[in-house]
């Protein structure tokens, strides 16, 4: 059964399309990660999601219910910006967010989460005392204390530390353990390889990307090479078979061109240098992603 | 329904546990309370430094200025102390009057003189000076046709315009004078006709037990202005008290990113009408510590028959009404701003309105019945206030004008929560640049 199902979805703000006939069906207890570049509809998509926004066209379902009414208890939703008010108490504003999803005596499950990220001790001090991190876990807290079966993260761990970014994304994968169904934003290519069974790109309003990372991976096919060589500064693409270049300084990345001869080109790294990797594998998530929304996809004749 | 309570309480707590709510409402009574005591201190804390005065008596044989000196020595021998015993207090200035005599009496030694004194005036050496006119022992017949004699005046002249005391003092001994000189009776024959006063009092009633006609109370006349005049500035101030941080409240909230998380709970009417609520709960609760004071006032000054129970019944229906008809449109108008800078143009036309009873208040305590004050009675945005200032005015109005007003102001404030809900789902989460005014009329009607 589908948590969220959507479709044929349409929505446009005056003149601009933000989301474009996207259909989209999320499995229940999987986590689903949404990708895409800034402005793409990834927020507008789950605002709708919400009922927050309401879609010009197309049919939303969230936990088989059409209605905001009727589901809205049952899903949590953290946005992109944080929302709590500065001047309430940290306990006071979680138990406020608690009872706004219907939850009636919330002084455990509140008291459970603030031990579990560490904030207990930050209970009783007005919001406006917190860090940036601390506040993101209020806000957090605040999206699951009313256990939704649905929770929606836009951008959970950006401007997160390491170390606050592993206590929030345990959190969530226990929230899937027990069989929530997460969706989440994110920017963070890395994440979204680890952390999600399925993934969703929209590229400027329209589903462009679709399932998981290994069938998204294995349609671009094995056409890229991960490279270390001490090569003395020469560029690499005038080797053979070699369509684009991505170095990262101490690593190059290539992609070659279809049908291309790899063991050519080892042959010929060989001769520009000491290889000390050679790994032949799929595009990653965030080479994917470039190639749509980057500079390629601008130059590309449509 | 639940989650608008949430809502309300949680807009409820914020409002009133704030330490400048707490510091408001205790203030005001104080500095209301306050500049009275400060007041009444005033008055008896006035400059008692002497006052001179020079009088120009101009009539033949100058009969005017020694009854008029004996008068002012008479009071400042026993007018102008607080107590009259031994330990008498001086509260006010003495008037010392001294005679200015003019040489030659003719309009150009008359004006050479009025600068001469206006100089004086001017180097502190006297407070003002009178002039009294040749002819003011000349009669007036009544019905004559003959225009009085040019020389019939009394003048004063000073650079202390605002100081009352001395020439209300003038006026009254001038006018016993000339009626001593006109009609040829001793002054202290005159004074005994003391003006009669007026006793103004509401109408009879039968005892509807005893067949007994009851006399009506003694109406206070300052109660009779008060008492109206302070319900209506009460509720005016009520309303701007809970409904600005209202607006103001929603401005952070969308500014914080707040509402897009309450809106992810329930849906954008819902939360208007629960922070509707919360302004509802924030103004009844001023409405109960001030009725509360002014009941217990009333009773120490003895005037509880102006606030009687149906006119507080009436105050209650009104500011309810008023606060979510205002409080509607202030909340509309913080959805549509994105910061607080922006809700001061577009509050600027609701406060000119929301200001027309005030305008008007001094007619309508006036006459209740002017045709302005019917009138704007029933302009809705204008009615909680003048129709409680004409029902707090004895006997007030009809029944059926009231019940009117009522009807019609709920019809409107419906169509303002209405209206308010409509702009609120558009502008709560809208970003960027604020609403003009055109386009919260375009989301009212076209969504």
């Amino acid at each position: 059964m589908n948590a969220v199902q959507l479709d044929h979805v349409t929505k446009t703000f005056g003149p601009f399309t933000a989301v474009d006939d996207l259909s989209l069906q999320v499995p229940t207890g999987t986590i689903y990660g949404f990708i895409g570049p800034n402005g793409s509809g990834k927020t507008t998509t789950l605002r709708m999601i919400m009922h927050i926004l309401h879609p010009d066209s197309g049919e939303i379902t969230v936990l088989g219910e059409h209605s905001f009414r009727a589901a809205n208890n049952r899903v949590g939703y953290l946005p992109e910006e944080r929302g709590l008010y500065k001047q309430m108490k940290v306990r006071d504003v979680l138990h406020f967010y608690a009872a706004l999803k219907g939850m009636r005596d919330s002084k455990q499950a509140v008291d459970s989460w603030l031990e579990r990220l560490d904030l207990a001790a930050w209970a009783d001090k007005k919001v406006e005392a917190l860090s940036k991190g601390m506040s993101q876990k209020v806000q957090f807290i605040a999206t699951v204390v009313a256990k939704p079966e649905v929770v929606l993260l836009d951008e959970p761990f950006s401007g997160l530390d390491p170390v606050n970014m592993d206590v929030l994304r345990e959190a969530v994968l226990e929230l899937r353990r027990q069989g929530a169904t997460i969706i989440f934003s994110t920017h963070d290519m890395a994440v979204a390889e680890k952390m999600c069974d399925f993934i969703f790109m929209i590229y400027k309003g329209r589903k462009v990307l679709d399932g998981t990372l290994d069938s998204i991976q294995t349609g671009y096919g094995t056409d890229t090479v991960r490279v270390r060589i001490e090569c003395n500064g020469h560029s690499l693409m005038d080797l053979p078979g070699v369509v684009k270049v991505v170095d990262f300084g101490r690593w190059q990345e290539l992609r070659l061109e279809r049908g291309a001869d790899v063991q050519s080109l080892l042959a010929v790294l060989l001769t520009r240098g000491r290889v000390l990797h050679f790994e032949l594998g799929r595009p990653s998530l965030h080479d994917i992603f470039v190639r749509i929304a980057g500079v390629e996809k601008e130059e590309a004749p449509s | 329904m639940n989650k608008i309570l949430v809502v309300a309480a949680r807009d409820y707590k914020a409002a009133v546990r704030t330490k400048s709510f707490i510091i408001t409402l205790l203030l005001m009574p104080v500095l209301m309370v306050g500049s009275g005591v400060v007041q009444s201190m005033m008055r008896t804390q006035t400059n008692t430094k002497d006052k001179k005065f020079a009088v120009v008596d101009r009539t033949a044989g100058s009969k005017i200025f020694p009854l008029l000196q004996r008068y002012a020595e008479e009071r400042n021998a026993k007018e102008i102390f607080e107590e009259k015993d031994e330990n008498r207090r001086q509260i006010r200035a003495r008037f010392l009057l001294e005679e200015e005599k003019l040489g030659t009496d003719t309009e150009d030694a008359v004006r050479d003189l009025r600068l001469r004194l206006s100089q004086r005036v001017r180097d502190d050496e006297i407070w003002g000076f009178v002039e009294i006119g040749p002819d003011v022992l000349s009669p007036v017949l009544p019905g004559s046709s003959t225009p009085p004699p040019q020389g019939r005046y009394l003048r004063y002249q000073t650079n202390h315009p605002t100081y009352e005391e001395f020439p209300t003092w003038l006026q009254i001994r001038a006018l016993l004078i000339i009626s001593s000189l006109q009609s040829g009776r001793p002054v202290e024959e005159i004074e005994k006709f003391q003006p009669l006063l007026l006793r103004r009092e509401g109408l009879s009633e039968k005892d509807p037990k005893t067949g007994a006609v009851i006399d009506p109370p003694v109406i206070h006349q300052v109660a009779r202005f008060i008492v109206p005049g302070v319900l209506v500035a009460l509720m005016f101030m009520i309303v701007m008290l809970s409904s600005t941080p209202g607006m103001q409240g929603v401005v952070e909230e969308k500014m914080q990113r707040i509402a897009e998380v309450l809106l992810g709970s329930l849906p954008p009417f819902c939360l208007m009408i629960g922070k509707l609520l919360g302004l509802m709960g924030v103004s009844l609760t001023i409405a109960a510590v001030y009725l509360g004071g002014g009941l217990w006032a009333a009773k120490q000054f003895n005037i509880l028959e102006f606030l009687s129970a149906p006119v507080l019944v009436w105050y209650l229906i009104f500011q309810v009404l008023a606060v979510f008809m205002y409080g509607s449109i202030f909340l509309a108008i913080g959805s549509a701003a994105t910061d607080i800078k922006e809700t001061q143009t577009l509050v600027m036309p609701v406060m000119l309105i929301a200001c027309i009873p005030m305008f008007i208040l001094g007619t309508a305590l006036e006459d209740p019945n002017h045709p302005l004050v019917i009138a704007a009675s029933f302009f809705p945005p204008s009615t909680p206030m003048l129709m409680m200032a004409r029902i707090a005015i004895s006997p007030g109005p009809p029944l059926w004008q009231s019940l009117l007003s009522v009807v019609l102001v709920l019809a409107v404030t419906i169509g303002c929560v209405y209206a308010a809900g409509r702009i609120f789902r558009v502008g709560i989460l809208m970003q960027g640049k604020g609403a003009k005014i055109g386009q919260l009329l375009r989301w009212v009607f076209r969504g």
